[in-house]
């Protein structure tokens, strides 16, 4: 994990990436307990270019350069395969753009805000992103009143919906 | 904004960076389970393949 935090942050400090933020499970667990997955999924910003086709190549060569192992679409730093991924919607965009600094054993990395992460799981739309966005709602992990606003914006409501119905929250008064 | 509101928003500041400190604390700690989960899992599959395996020589199929 030391490994791809520390080659991530150097992707933003040779300009490889605008910036980075951490999603999907790993992300999720900065906030809830310890789920099973076995990549971490990474959210970045590429630097602006008048190409039409947004091409990973010189961050996989970056990566690569610092020691990461190509496996298929992953970039592997010890244990850990490491999925890039770009801003491939508006939600993903401001996702990374107000993602919050963490630190993980005095590495400075990003992480997803919990309400990014449910948005962005309702968006997935697989059996196990309504099952951690449940999850975040019934551990009172995420904001109801900025997740409903970001449904709102983003479409979400009936999935949402789905959600707080699956949710057994005590004492919390539900957004409308 | 009057003190009250003032002195409101620096303690609901101070509580979510400490929030944030907190979980910067339990993350690594998280992580770790995960690789062991991980670790375990492999062997899992790893023994699993050997036992299918061996099972497919026994009834000559392999």
């Amino acid at each position: 994990m030391h490994a791809a935090l520390r080659a991530l942050n150097r992707l933003v400090a040779d300009s490889v990436i605008e910036n980075y933020a951490i999603g999907g499970a790993i992300g999720a667990s900065f906030y809830l307990p310890a789920m099973q997955t076995e990549d971490i999924d990474v959210f970045v910003f590429l630097p602006a270019t008048s190409e039409p086709l947004v091409a990973l190549t010189p961050v996989y060569e970056a990566l690569k350069s610092m020691g990461g192992q190509v496996e298929r679409e992953y970039v592997r730093f010890g244990e850990w395969p490491v999925q890039i991924l770009t801003d491939a919607t508006p939600l993903i965009a401001e996702a990374i753009r107000e993602a919050v600094n963490v630190d993980y054993e005095g590495i400075p990395t990003r992480v997803f805000r919990p309400e990014h992460l449910c948005a962005i799981a309702l968006q997935t739309g697989r059996g196990k992103d309504y099952a951690r966005t449940v999850l975040f709602v019934e551990g009172k992990e995420v904001d109801l009143e900025s997740l409903s606003a970001l449904a709102t914006r983003y479409r979400l409501q009936d999935r949402l919906a789905r959600v707080l119905s699956a949710a057994q929250v005590e004492g919390e008064e539900r957004p409308e | 904004m009057n003190s009250d509101q003032a002195k409101t928003a620096f303690n609901a500041r101070a509580k979510a960076s400490m929030r944030m400190y907190l979980k910067s604390k339990n993350w690594p700690e998280k992580i770790r389970s995960i690789e062991r989960m991980n670790r375990a899992g492999k062997i899992a599959r790893e023994a699993m393949k050997k036992a299918r395996n061996r099972q497919l020589s026994e009834s000559g199929q392999g």
